[in-house]
């Protein structure tokens, strides 16, 4: 049976939003709080590098909100 | 001169260093014994090796130093781990068609004349180093690359 085909996702954030509704948290501080660097931090935020589930869970806790708060799919553009 | 300090991280820093290191010392040692092949004795090869070895890893050292002293280092994150498993991959496939193509070319399609010298085990043996040489160039480059792209 052949595989269905599924369309192109990306993974969009809103880390850059929470950061600063938490009273304009730095990526440097974002970074130490979740164990990574800051350009990790960087990366995922610019949606460069898709974190692991287990980072992913991390990021949300350190906001304090849901996971689909910080991370939702939507259709990938192309560009 | 750009200060690397503040535009780079330490593990990029460091990279940047060892594929230089790299491609210096072993191009260097490498360009040093072929481009002589016949007029050094086994001897003088083998201690060209040995200085090579003892050189990289004196600049290894120094490198690290010089860097750990001026910037903070951080330990590694998925990311960097990343990184480093699909830059090793694509060292692995370059290793790999250069231990191939050593094979075929030594002992099928042109087998070494007797006058090479110093013998055929010593030639495979220094293309082998070539091989590893190219491959960690191509890991280290493919690093840094991937760190850009996801910069």
């Amino acid at each position: 049976m052949a595989a269905r085909r599924i369309p192109p996702i990306q993974i969009v954030n809103n880390i850059r939003r929470l950061r600063f509704e938490r009273g304009e948290m730095t990526q440097q501080e974002l970074a130490e709080r979740i164990g990574v660097t800051r350009q990790t931090v960087i990366a995922i935020e610019a949606s460069r590098y898709s974190p692991t589930l287990e980072l992913a869970f991390r990021i949300a806790a350190a906001f304090a909100v849901p996971l689909d708060e910080v991370f939702q799919l939507q259709p990938h553009e192309h560009r | 001169m750009p200060n690397l300090n503040s535009t780079m991280p330490l593990r990029e820093q460091h990279i940047w260093a060892s594929l230089i290191t790299t491609a210096l010392i072993w191009g260097g040692y490498l360009a040093a014994t072929f481009f002589m092949w016949g007029e050094r004795s086994w001897g003088q090869v083998v201690g060209l090796l040995v200085s090579a070895v003892v050189l990289h890893a004196i600049a290894l050292a120094a490198i690290q130093i010089v860097l750990a002293a001026n910037t903070r280092e951080e330990p590694k994150d998925e990311r960097d781990i990343l990184i480093e498993c699909r830059a090793c991959r694509i060292g692995y496939y370059v290793l790999l068609a250069g231990v191939m193509m050593t094979f075929t070319g030594l002992l099928v399609l042109s087998p070494v004349p007797a006058e090479v010298g110093m013998g055929r085990p010593l030639l495979a043996a220094h293309v082998l180093v070539l091989c590893a040489v190219l491959a960690e160039v191509a890991k280290e480059g493919a690093q840094v690359l991937l760190y850009r792209m996801s910069a």
